[in-house]
C-alpha cells in the first residue's frame, strides 16, 4: 500500500510538472529571430537598427541547417532609442527577438559620435544578451555592413567574428567585448578604442555572393563615451601590447639588408606609476620571448641575437609610443585604463591626481623598456 | 515545546546561512551594490557587530538548552507571549514578502521574462507550505542539499571565470567615505532577520544550540567576502552599475560544457528563497503552537502563507511598495525588538522564575 502511495505521489508530481509547462506562455525556437549581429545607426535624432538573424532552413533549403544557402536574413527598425528600434524591428519581421547568441554589435559612425554609452545601454535590459559579444564601429553606416552576407561559415557573422578574433590573436587590433566596454565606460575618462570596420564594395570579393566584403581599417577612439578620433592599425597594435591583451605578435625588422620576422610569444607588459616634478611618470616594462619566423642568413653559425632583439624592442617601442601619442597625449584618453594601474599600485597618488586626471595624462611621461629573448629553433639546420 | 522534530545546531546554522545568503545576493537593485574596497570592510564590520548582537540569545540558549526566547516568554507570561508572537509574525512576514517580491523581480527580469509572475509566486509558495507542514527536519535536510548546490555553483563559477579575473581592480583603501561606511554597515546589520529565526527555532535544536551562531556568522561573512571579491575581480567598476552583478558573472562562464551559468544562478537563488520563506513559516508555526496548540500553529502558518501570496501577487509589481517594505527591514527595528530586546526580557524572566522556584523549593524543604 505504501509503495502504491509513493508511486501515486511521484506520478502526480511528474504529471503536474509536465502540465505546468503549458501554463507558461512561450515561443518556439523556430518562431524567434535569433539575432546574430546588430548594426546601430543614429540619424536625425533617431536610432536605426539593422540586424542579421538566423534562418535555420536557409533560403529554400530542406534541411535544418543548409550550408549551401545563406542562413541569415536582415530586419530593420527605427526608434527614439535602441530598445524602441529593436522593438520596431521585431514588429516588422514578425518574430520575437532572442539576443542570447548575438556575437557582434556594429555601431555606425554617427551613432558612435553621438554616444557609445547610450547605444549599448540596451544590452543591460536584455539580460539574455551575452556580455562577451564583440563591439565594433563602422566606417559610415552600420546598416551597410549588415547587408554583407558572407558565404563562408554556417552564419555570416561567424566569418566576421573569426576575422576580428584572428586579428586580436595576431596582435593587430585590441578587441573589447561588451563587458570590457561597460567597464571602460565606468572609469573616469570613459575611454576605449574600438575596431573600425570598412565596407569594400568593388564587386570583386568572393567572400559574399554580391562581391562585397569587410576589412578591419583601424580603430575608433572613444572619450567621455563618444567617438573623438580615428586611429590606424599600428596604433591599435601598440595599444594591444600596452593593454597586455595579446600574448603573441609578429615583428619584422631590417637587419643586414634582410627583412627578418620574429614571432613574439608570452608578451607581458607591466606599467608602474610615479610622480616626478609634478608630472605623472609611467614606467612601461615589456618582456617577451621570441622565435625567428624568417631567420637571418647564417644565423645558425652566429649565436648572437642581441642586435635583432634590440631592433625588435625598438620597433615595439615605436608602436607603443605612437599609440600613446595619438591616444593619451593628444586626447587625454585612458585607453589602457591607467586609472586601475595607478590606484592599484599607489592609491595616494591616484587620490592626488584624480580631479585633474586628464591634464596629468596629457602631460604624462612614458618610459618604455623592452626585454626580448629570442630562442633559436635549430631543429631544421 | 511543539511536536516538530529536532535538528542539530549545524543543520540550523546551514539553514540560517542559506537564508541570509539569499537576502544578500538578491539585495539589488533596490539597494545599490557598491564598487570599491570599502565593501570588504563593511561586511567584516557588520558581521562582527552582528555577532555581538547575538550574545543575549547565545547566553540564553546556552543556559537553557533546548529552549528559545519565544518559548520562555510564552511559558512564563501568556500576554507577553502573545505580543511577542504577533511581533515575530509581523517581522517574518515582512521579511518573506520582501524576499518573495525581490525574487519575483529578479526571476522575471532575467530568465523567466515570459512566465506569469503569479505562477512564479504560487509555485514557490506551494513548496514553502509543504516544507513548513513537514517540519524543520525535512527543511534542514533540503537546506543542506541546497547549500551544497550553492557551494558547488560558487566553485564552478570561480573556476570558469578565473581567466577574466584582474587583481589590479583591487586597491588599498578600505574606508574611503566614513559617513557612507557607517550607513552601509547599519544597512547590512539592519536587514538581518535571521536573528529572529534563531530566537524562535533554537528550541528545535537537540543540544548546544548556541553553537549555531558560531558557525553561522563567520560562514556568511566569509562567503559574502568571497562573492564580492569574485565580482570585483571580474567586473571592476562595472559592479557599481550592474543590476545583477553575480548573474552577470555567471553569464560570463565559458569553459567547455559550462557556458552561461546564469540559468543555474536563478535556480540556486530560487531554492534558497524557498528556505528563507519556509523558515519564516516555521517560526510562525512554532510560536503559535506553543501558545495555542499544534493545530492553531499550523493554521496560523498557512494563514501567513496566504498573506505572503496575496501581498506578493497584489503589490509585488509596485517597486515603491517593495522599497518601502525592505526599508522597514533595513531600519533594523524588527530585528532589534524581536532579536535583542525580547530575548533579554526572556533571559530576565527565566532568571526570575528560576529564583522563585528555588525559593519555593527551599521553603518546602
Amino acid at each position: 500500500m505504501k509503495k502504491i502511495r509513493k508511486l501515486l505521489k511521484i506520478s502526480a508530481a511528474l504529471t503536474a510538472s509536465a502540465l505546468l509547462t503549458g501554463c507558461v506562455p512561450h515561443t518556439e525556437l523556430n518562431e524567434k529571430a535569433i539575432v546574430m549581429a546588430i548594426g546601430i545607426d543614429y540619424e536625425e535624432e533617431k536610432f536605426n537598427i539593422t540586424f542579421q538573424y538566423y534562418n535555420p532552413t536557409g533560403l529554400g533549403g530542406r534541411t535544418l541547417v543548409d550550408n549551401s544557402q545563406p542562413n541569415v536574413l536582415t530586419a530593420k527598425g527605427t526608434g527614439e532609442n535602441v530598445y524602441g528600434a529593436l522593438e520596431d524591428a521585431s514588429f516588422r519581421c514578425g518574430r520575437e527577438l532572442m539576443l542570447g547568441v548575438t556575437q557582434i554589435i556594429v555601431i555606425g559612425e554617427d551613432a558612435a559620435k553621438y554616444s557609445v554609452d547610450r547605444v549599448i545601454d540596451f544590452t543591460k535590459s536584455f539580460f539574455q544578451s551575452h556580455p562577451d559579444m564583440l563591439i565594433t564601429v563602422a566606417e559610415g553606416k552600420a546598416c551597410d555592413l549588415m547587408q554583407v552576407k558572407f558565404s563562408e561559415g554556417t552564419v555570416s557573422t561567424q566569418k566576421l567574428k573569426f576575422m576580428l578574433t584572428n586579428a586580436e590573436k595576431s596582435g593587430i587590433v585590441s578587441l573589447p567585448s561588451a563587458l570590457d566596454l561597460f567597464i571602460a565606460l565606468q572609469t573616469k575618462q570613459k575611454s576605449a578604442c574600438l575596431p573600425r570596420l570598412r565596407l569594400i564594395d568593388d564587386g570583386k570579393s568572393d567572400a559574399s555572393q554580391d562581391g562585397k566584403t569587410i576589412e578591419i581599417a583601424g580603430g575608433v577612439l572613444i572619450k567621455d563615451g563618444k567617438a573623438v578620433d580615428e586611429t590606424d592599425i599600428e596604433v591599435m597594435s601598440g595599444l594591444e601590447i600596452l593593454c597586455c591583451i595579446t600574448q603573441t605578435g609578429t615583428v619584422t625588422v631590417d637587419y643586414n639588408e634582410e627583412k627578418i620576422s620574429v614571432g613574439l610569444v608570452d608578451i607581458k607588459t607591466k606599467i608602474k606609476p610615479s610622480m616626478e616634478n609634478e608630472r605623472l611618470v609611467l614606467d612601461v616594462n615589456l618582456t617577451s620571448a621570441g622565435r625567428y619566423l624568417i631567420d637571418p642568413y647564417g644565423s645558425y653559425v652566429d649565436n648572437d641575437n642581441k642586435e635583432i632583439e634590440k631592433l625588435c624592442g625598438e620597433q615595439l617601442i615605436s608602436r607603443m609610443e605612437k599609440a600613446i601619442k595619438e591616444t593619451v597625449l593628444k586626447h587625454g584618453t585612458d585607453v589602457f585604463i591607467l586609472e586601475k594601474t595607478i590606484r592599484h599600485y599607489d592609491y595616494k597618488l591616484w587620490k592626488s591626481i584624480e580631479d585633474d586626471f586628464e591634464e596629468y595624462l596629457k602631460n604624462a611621461e612614458f618610459r618604455i623598456d623592452t626585454s626580448i629573448d629570442i630562442d633559436k629553433l635549430i631543429l631544421t639546420k | 515545546m511543539t511536536s516538530i522534530k529536532k535538528i542539530s545546531h549545524l543543520q540550523l546554522a546551514v539553514l540560517l546561512i542559506t537564508s541570509r545568503l539569499f537576502s544578500e545576493a538578491v539585495n539589488f537593485p533596490l539597494v545599490n551594490t557598491e564598487y570599491g574596497m570599502q565593501r570588504f570592510a563593511v561586511i567584516l564590520t557588520a558581521y562582527v557587530i552582528l555577532f555581538l548582537q547575538y550574545i543575549p540569545l547565545m547566553y540564553l540558549t546556552k543556559k537553557y538548552s533546548g529552549e528559545s526566547a519565544s518559548g520562555i516568554i510564552s511559558d512564563r507570561n501568556k500576554v507577553l507571549g502573545w505580543i511577542y508572537a504577533v511581533l515575530i509574525t509581523a517581522a517574518v512576514l515582512t521579511a518573506s514578502i520582501s524576499s518573495m517580491c525581490r525574487m519575483r523581480f529578479y526571476a522575471s527580469s532575467t530568465i523567466f521574462g515570459q512566465a506569469p509572475p503569479v505562477l512564479l509566486i504560487i509555485l514557490m509558495l506551494l513548496v514553502c507550505g509543504f516544507a513548513a507542514w513537514k517540519g524543520i527536519q525535512g527543511t534542514a535536510r533540503s537546506g543542506v542539499i541546497f547549500a551544497g548546490v550553492f557551494v558547488a555553483f560558487l566553485i564552478l563559477i570561480a573556476v570558469s571565470v578565473w581567466q577574466l579575473c584582474d587583481p589590479k581592480w583591487l586597491y588599498p583603501a578600505f574606508i574611503e567615505d566614513t559617513e557612507e561606511f557607517v550607513k552601509q554597515v547599519l544597512e547590512q546589520i539592519g536587514s538581518n532577520s535571521e536573528i529572529i529565526f534563531f530566537a524562535v527555532l533554537s528550541e528545535h535544536v537537540t543540544e548546544k544550540s548556541h553553537r549555531t551562531v558560531l558557525w553561522y556568522v563567520p560562514a556568511v561573512m566569509v562567503v559574502l567576502e568571497l562573492m564580492f571579491l569574485l565580482e570585483m575581480l571580474v567586473l571592476g567598476p562595472f559592479l557599481g552599475s550592474a543590476s545583477f552583478p553575480f548573474f552577470t558573472v555567471s553569464a560570463l562562464s565559458n569553459i567547455v560544457l559550462f557556458q552561461r551559468l546564469d540559468g543555474i544562478d536563478v535556480a540556486v537563488w530560487t531554492l534558497m528563497c524557498i528556505i528563507k520563506i519556509t523558515l519564516a513559516l516555521l517560526c510562525i508555526r512554532t510560536v503559535f503552537s506553543r501558545l495555542a496548540g499544534e493545530k492553531t500553529g499550523m493554521i496560523t502558518a498557512f494563514s501567513g502563507l496566504v498573506i505572503i501570496a496575496a501581498v506578493s501577487i497584489g503589490m509585488g509589481s509596485n517597486t515603491s511598495f517593495v522599497e518601502w517594505i525592505t526599508k522597514i527591514l533595513t531600519s533594523g527595528i524588527p530585528m532589534i525588538i524581536c532579536g535583542i530586546i525580547f530575548p533579554i526580557i526572556a533571559l530576565i524572566m527565566a532568571k526570575k522564575v528560576k529564583k522563585k522556584g528555588d525559593e519555593e523549593n527551599k521553603e518546602a524543604s
